[in-house]
Formats: structure tokens, C-alpha cells, sequence
């Protein structure tokens, strides 16, 4: 009975990957309409992408975390809260947890948590949009970047992933290799999440 | 062989820079046309008519005189002349040019020429011309140059002037050319020979790099791009990598050949060249150093023997090598940027002479970011080091401020409030760029975004600590930020890029600040901000209003300024801005 239920939940999962409740998701698709292009953080701020109006112009910025737990998302609600210095308010309806101002929203969902930050205007379309659009396939986390030495530089590779190297340096002209080490290397995957090698 | 119309038109033009005079330019030929020995002051020759009773006539000597190298893509034409002596009516010198041995024929009979080793050191060493830049006159056969008379009928003391160039208009190739003049009278008898060697080679610098001497005031910085392609979006120098690195000295062919400049500096601040040549990149120091500038020549063959070679830099003196080394260091002579921080950009000017004759003189664009030092981040790994964006921006911002810290800072305040173009955010007091994590002590300026104004144009307190932050310490000044709490209302304060002093920046329900971000280099002893103007008369609280900028106001005068009613102190007051 249980491996049946498994089995429904998984199908269900498959044809409906978006979800709105609490627990272990996936993540948030990184490309969104209305943002501008994203910028990887690090692993424990997540990414970043600025909130574009119908002329393209920036009107504000998004950041959203896809932690392993629901600890750490609530501990990144509670970093996002700190750089506010208008009081906020809680706010029901938008996730697990939400804390708004007048142009900020913060919220969590699960292990996601993410914030809105606008000029003017309400955030809440915007925060609606992004936990809307959380899922919950694919669940396994991406692999860390492997590294491999060819021709005395060295090289990371994570297939179907986007690198962002910290440290180290590549000669000029050379795109993929590292003559010195890297402190870091993140893999990211398309729906927020990283994984980290440090050689 | 009839030289071309062109040529001749050439070197005539060139006797118009007129003769040699009171120069007896036997002495000092060298060539082995000027072993006669005879007596040079004839004094007229045998004119009396009276038979086989006078002395015979003496014989007549020819000399050529001239530099001894040439560089034909940038010298320019140098100056040659004839010197005869005792030469009968009527007789004229032909010059002939006969490449180097081994290129046609060319049996110059000198001693450089002559020894074997012109011929092939020269022309292989030296970047190689076009094969058929080397080919003279008619000879139709590229690669394979042939002695060319370059002109006939001349006076046996004629000037005349040579830049390198073939009748056609075309460098020659490296080696050693001669010059050969032969006197010859008006039955084609040849009377007296003179012959100078000039070592054609072409000259330039291929390689430059900044720094690297080890010395204590020759410290490079790192300089980083961040809109790099590839693995990372950050690219940095590694404070080590050259400035240009060109390949060639010259390109084109034939006539087209002509010599490749160093490039004008890297315009684009954000992103890197993506290719190691052809490019010319900016770089720093302290604004009290000393750079040295090592700089890789192409190698001058046999010409490096035919002459004693030096090189000058305006306004750096030569340290180490010399251009036959093929590598030289030049230090500048005066501190890099003697007045404070700052750009210092422009052309610098490189000589080289060869026996004291200049000749060529190549343009080293160069661009440095005069900083007060190394960058003063808790890390010193990329991305926390000198942005090149960054650096470019605030330096030309603040020019002219002394090279003292807080006199960094001061100016760093005036420049963020009133030239950076930022609005507070008077809704929330949200951060656009800033953000924290693990809590206040782990701030974070996304200084990508900051550069591109990615998010807009306004700002917190935390975005603008952390830019103040973000900037001093990429410029060398160590410089923490503070967060004051908690939850106080106002004096009266004039946001960033608002108009107008209030006490409520959120409106008339917004009177206070759940917490605010400041700047210090002293645990709060003293406070930096950009993101508000004070107050600073007695009562600031109330009109009216003395706008006091907050540089390097003791941190309790702050606070008394700062804060109507509440309690508020500074904690996390040691934290310094990590940049991403």
C-alpha cells in the first residue's frame, strides 16, 4: 500500500510539478517572466535577478534561496528581514511564513524562501508569481561539479548545470581552465539550487 | 640596370639636405675602399700639361659615411654622405644597394657582411618581413634580392638620405644591406670604391608587463573584471599578467608592411579581453610606488653587435637590461601619483637609439589606478579585490583628495551622496543591493548588480554602507560597517537623493528606523554615511536646518544627532562588506 502511494504521489508529482505547500521542493524555476537576468549569490544567499517593468527598466529586485531544509530557509527569512528598516508586518496567505512593508515582501515555503523588493507598487503580485511557480521534480539535488587537470590548468565540469567559480585564476583568454586553484566551485541547477566543490 | 624614376627622385630629393663639409670622410669609412694611402690634398691634380716631368697625379679616394642601422617601418629616412678627394673632371659616383650575403649576389665585402654572419643571423632572427619585401629593383624573383643601382651621376661629395626602403617603395628585409658607391670616370672606369654596412632590422616592443621587481614600493594590485565569460563571471590579472603582448612587430606585406602599435588601453571596465594578444590592459599600485615596467623586445639579430644600443622612457629611468637582451625594466622615477589617489593615464614615449641616432620611438598607452593600497577586505581572494569598475569610477570621483584615509572617506561620502546618482528608499528602507547573512555581522554587497544599476537606483542604509564599504576597501582604506539599534525615531536627516530634511523618511507613520547602517574605521569611535546629511546645528530636531555631512563625526555626536527618542548603540561595529 505504501510503495502504491508512493508510486500515485510520484505520478502526481510528474503531471502536476507545480506546488503550494509546505516541505522539501524542488525549487523555483530561475527563468521568470518579468525578471530581468539572474546572479548567483552564493549557496547560502541563493540568486538574484532585478524586476523589470514593461519597458525593461529595473523597478526593483527578487532574491530566492532553495535550501536543503526548512530550517535553513527560515534562517535566510531571518537574514532578509534584517537589511528592512521600515517595520515589517505578517502577512497570511503567501507560504508558510510572510513579512511585508509597504513595497517588501518576504516570504517562505517550505525549504524556499524569497523576498520582493520594489520601488512602488505591491510586491504581491510579484510573490505570488514566484511561489506559484515552486515545484516539487526534480527531486534530486544537482551533483557537484567534478574537476579534472588537462594541460597543467584545471577544469569543472557539472552537466546540465551552471557553474560559478569563486577564487583561482584562468590565464587570460582561457574561458574554462584554472591555472590556480579556486576556493569554490557551485553548480547550479535551473531551479535554484547549488551544490558546492571546494578543491 | 636603370634605377627606378621613383628612387632617383628620392635620393635627389635627399641631396637637397645638402653635403658634408670640412669632413674628410675618408678617415672614418671603415670600408675597404678607403685603404689607399695616397695623400687627400691633391691640390688640384695634374692640370700643367708638362709631360712625363711632373709627379704623377694622385689617385682619387671616395668615402661613405652613414648610421650603421635602420629601422625602414620606423625610422624615417636617415642622412648619408660622399666624401671624395682628388677626383678628376668629369667622374660621378653610382650607388648600388647589395643585400645581405646569401640574399642574390650581394658581395658586399665588409667585414660584417663579409663574415658569414650577417646574412643568415639577421634575416632569421629579426621578425621576418614578406618575402618579397626584401626584393630590389627588377629582379622579379621574391625572396631573392639582387644588388639595384640606386642611382647614378652623383657627385663624388653628394648628401643623400635612406629610409629603408627599395625602389619600389618597400622595406627591405632584415640583415645587413650595403651601400656601395663606386667612383667612376666618363669611360666607365672605375676610379675609387666606398661602401658603409647598415643593418636593417625591424624594432619593437612585444611584451610589457607592470610590476614584478619584488621591491617594496613596486606592489601591484590585482585588478578584477567582473562580466567575464566562461567559468566565472569574475576574471582578474592576478597582478601578474602583462599589459600587451603583440606577437609581431610589423604586419602587411611589401609596401603595406608597417609596424604594429601597442594598442590603446582596455576601454571596457566590466569585461575582460577575451584574447591574450593584441590587447593592452590597465593597472594599479599604491599611489606612493614606484612601478616598474618590464618590457620584452624583438631580438636585433646581428644589428644588436653593429652598434652600442640604449633605450629611454620619459619619466622612468632604465633599471635593468638593455634592448640586445631583448629585455629591459624601466622604474618610474617619480612615486606613480605623488599627489594622492587618482588615474594616471596617458602615453608614455620609448626611444631606442642605436649610437646615440634614434631610431624609433614607440607609444606605450598605459592607464594606472593610483590607489592608497592593497585592498582591505577579510578576504583577499577574488571577488574581494580591486574591481576595475569600481576603481575607475570612484578614483576619477574623488580626484584630487590627499592620500590620507579618512580624507578617502570624506571624499568617498561627498561622491556617493551627491554624484552617484542614488534615491533612499522612502517606503520600506529596503536594500537593493546589500543583504546579510548568518545576521548583521555577514553583510554582502552585490556589487555586480551595484555597477549596473541592475536593480535600480535606490538604496538603504545597508546598500549604502556596503558601498562605501565596497569601495574604500577596494581602494586600500580599511573601512567596517556598524548597525545601530534598534527601533528610534528621527531628528530631522536628509536622505540620499532626497530634497528635503525630515523626521519621518517613510511618512507620517514612518518616523524611525527598525535599525541603521553606518560606516567606521574605529569600532564607532568615528562615522562615515552616506545614505543621510544631519542636522548639525543645536537643536536637530527642528528647523532650521544646518545640512552637517557625516564624515568623520564622533560617533556619539551621531547618535545625538541622529536619533529623537529611543535607545540606540552600535554593534557589529567590526564587520567589514564582502563583495559578490
Amino acid at each position: 500500500m505504501d510503495l502504491l502511494a508512493s508510486l500515485l504521489l510520484t505520478s502526481l508529482m510528474l503531471l502536476c510539478p507545480a506546488a503550494h505547500a509546505a516541505g522539501i521542493h524542488a525549487g523555483i524555476p530561475v527563468q521568470q517572466p518579468g525578471l530581468g537576468p539572474l546572479s548567483h549569490l552564493s549557496p547560502e544567499q541563493g540568486w538574484t535577478a532585478p524586476v523589470l517593468d514593461a519597458n525593461g527598466q529595473p523597478v526593483g529586485v527578487v532574491r530566492v534561496y532553495v535550501g536543503p531544509t526548512e530550517a535553513a530557509a527560515a534562517a535566510w527569512l531571518g537574514d532578509a528581514r534584517l537589511a528592512v528598516q521600515a517595520p515589517l508586518q505578517p502577512l497570511s496567505g503567501l507560504g508558510d511564513s510572510a513579512l511585508a512593508a509597504s513595497t517588501v515582501l518576504l516570504s517562505r515555503d517550505g525549504n524556499v524562501a524569497l523576498s520582493v523588493t520594489l520601488g512602488e507598487g505591491d510586491p504581491t503580485v510579484q510573490a505570488r508569481a514566484l511561489l506559484a511557480s515552486i515545484v516539487d521534480a526534480p527531486a534530486a539535488w544537482p551533483q557537484a561539479p567534478r574537476m579534472r587537470q588537462q594541460d597543467g590548468l584545471w577544469f569543472f565540469e557539472a552537466p546540465g548545470a551552471s557553474l560559478e567559480v569563486q577564487g583561482g585564476h584562468r590565464p587570460l583568454g582561457e574561458p574554462w581552465g584554472y591555472s590556480v586553484l579556486p576556493e569554490q566551485v557551485v553548480a547550479w541547477d535551473a531551479w535554484g539550487r547549488a551544490s558546492v566543490l571546494r578543491p | 640596370m636603370t634605377p627606378p624614376l621613383s628612387l632617383l627622385s628620392l635620393l635627389f630629393l635627399g641631396c637637397t639636405h645638402g653635403k658634408v663639409q670640412g669632413h674628410d670622410t675618408s678617415a672614418d669609412s671603415g670600408s675597404p675602399g678607403d685603404d689607399s694611402g695616397n695623400p687627400t690634398d691633391g691640390g688640384g691634380g695634374p692640370t700643367d700639361g708638362g709631360g712625363d716631368t711632373g709627379p704623377p697625379p694622385p689617385d682619387p679616394t671616395l668615402a661613405l659615411t652613414g648610421p650603421a642601422v635602420i629601422d625602414p617601418l620606423r625610422t624615417g629616412a636617415l642622412d648619408f654622405s660622399l666624401a671624395g678627394t682628388d677626383v678628376p673632371a668629369g667622374a660621378t659616383v653610382t650607388l648600388t644597394l647589395v643585400p645581405p650575403s646569401g640574399g642574390g649576389g650581394g658581395d658586399s665585402g665588409s667585414g660584417d657582411s663579409g663574415s658569414g654572419d650577417s646574412g643568415s643571423g639577421d634575416s632569421g632572427s629579426a621578425p621576418s618581413p614578406s618575402p618579397d619585401s626584401g626584393t630590389s629593383g627588377d629582379s622579379g624573383s621574391p625572396g631573392d634580392p639582387v644588388p639595384v643601382v640606386l642611382a647614378s651621376g652623383l657627385s663624388a661629395d653628394a648628401a643623400f638620405t635612406w629610409d629603408g626602403h627599395d625602389p619600389d617603395g618597400r622595406p627591405v628585409m632584415d640583415g645587413a644591406w650595403s651601400l656601395q658607391a663606386a667612383l667612376v670616370d666618363d669611360t666607365g672606369t672605375s676610379l675609387a670604391q666606398a661602401e658603409q654596412v647598415v643593418h636593417v632590422v625591424r624594432t619593437g616592443v612585444v611584451m610589457g608587463r607592470f610590476g614584478g621587481s619584488g621591491a617594496e614600493d613596486d606592489q601591484r594590485i590585482a585588478l578584477l573584471w567582473y562580466r567575464a565569460s566562461g567559468a566565472s563571471g569574475y576574471w582578474d590579472d592576478g597582478a601578474t599578467e602583462p599589459a600587451f603582448r603583440l606577437g609581431h612587430v610589423s604586419e602587411g606585406v611589401g609596401a603595406l608592411e608597417a609596424p604594429i602599435e601597442i594598442p590603446a588601453v582596455w576601454a571596457d571596465l566590466a569585461s575582460p579581453p577575451t584574447t591574450p594578444t593584441g590587447v593592452n590592459l590597465p593597472a594599479a599600485f599604491a599611489w606612493d610606488d614606484h612601478p616598474t615596467l618590464s618590457l620584452s623586445f624583438a631580438a636585433l639579430g646581428d644589428a644588436a653587435k653593429a652598434a652600442t644600443w640604449t633605450a629611454e622612457l620619459d619619466g622612468w629611468d632604465l633599471v635593468e637590461g638593455d634592448p640586445t637582451s631583448g629585455h629591459l625594466v624601466f622604474r618610474k622615477t617619480a612615486a606613480l601619483a605623488p599627489d594622492g589617489p587618482r588615474v594616471v593615464e596617458g602615453d608614455l614615449s620609448l626611444h631606442l637609439l642605436a649610437d646615440g641616432l634614434l631610431i624609433g620611438t614607440q607609444t606605450i598607452p598605459t592607464r594606472l589606478y593610483a590607489t592608497m593600497g592593497a585592498p582591505t577586505f577579510a578576504s583577499s581572494s577574488s571577488p574581494n579585490l580591486l574591481w576595475t569598475a569600481a576603481a575607475d569610477g570612484a578614483l576619477r570621483g574623488i580626484e584630487g583628495v590627499a592620500p590620507e584615509d579618512s580624507a578617502v572617506l570624506d571624499a568617498l561620502v561627498t561622491w556617493v551622496y551627491d554624484e552617484a546618482g542614488l534615491r533612499y528608499d522612502t517606503r520600506s528602507g529596503a536594500s537593493f543591493y546589500a543583504s546579510y547573512s548568518g545576521g548583521w555581522g555577514g553583510g554582502r554587497l552585490n556589487m555586480r548588480g551595484f555597477l549596473d544599476r541592475a536593480n535600480g537606483t535606490i538604496v538603504n542604509c545597508s546598500d549604502c554602507a556596503g558601498i562605501m564599504g565596497a569601495f574604500a576597501n577596494m581602494l586600500g582604506v580599511p573601512l567596517d560597517y556598524a548597525i545601530i539599534l534598534s527601533n528610534f525615531s528621527l531628528n530631522e536627516i536628509k536622505a540620499i537623493g532626497v530634497d528635503s530634511f525630515t523626521s519621518c523618511p517613510f511618512g507620517p507613520s514612518g518616523c524611525g528606523f527598525s535599525y541603521h547602517a553606518v560606516t567606521t574605521d574605529d569600532l564607532s569611535s568615528h562615522i562615515w554615511d552616506a545614505t543621510l546629511n544631519l542636522d548639525g546645528d543645536e537643536d536637530p530636531g527642528a528647523e532650521p536646518w544646518d545640512e552637517l555631512r557625516v564624515q568623520q563625526i564622533t560617533g556619539d555626536e551621531y547618535l545625538e544627532r541622529l536619533v529623537r527618542s529611543g535607545t540606540a548603540g552600535y554593534y557589529y561595529d567590526d564587520s567589514r562588506i564582502q563583495v559578490q
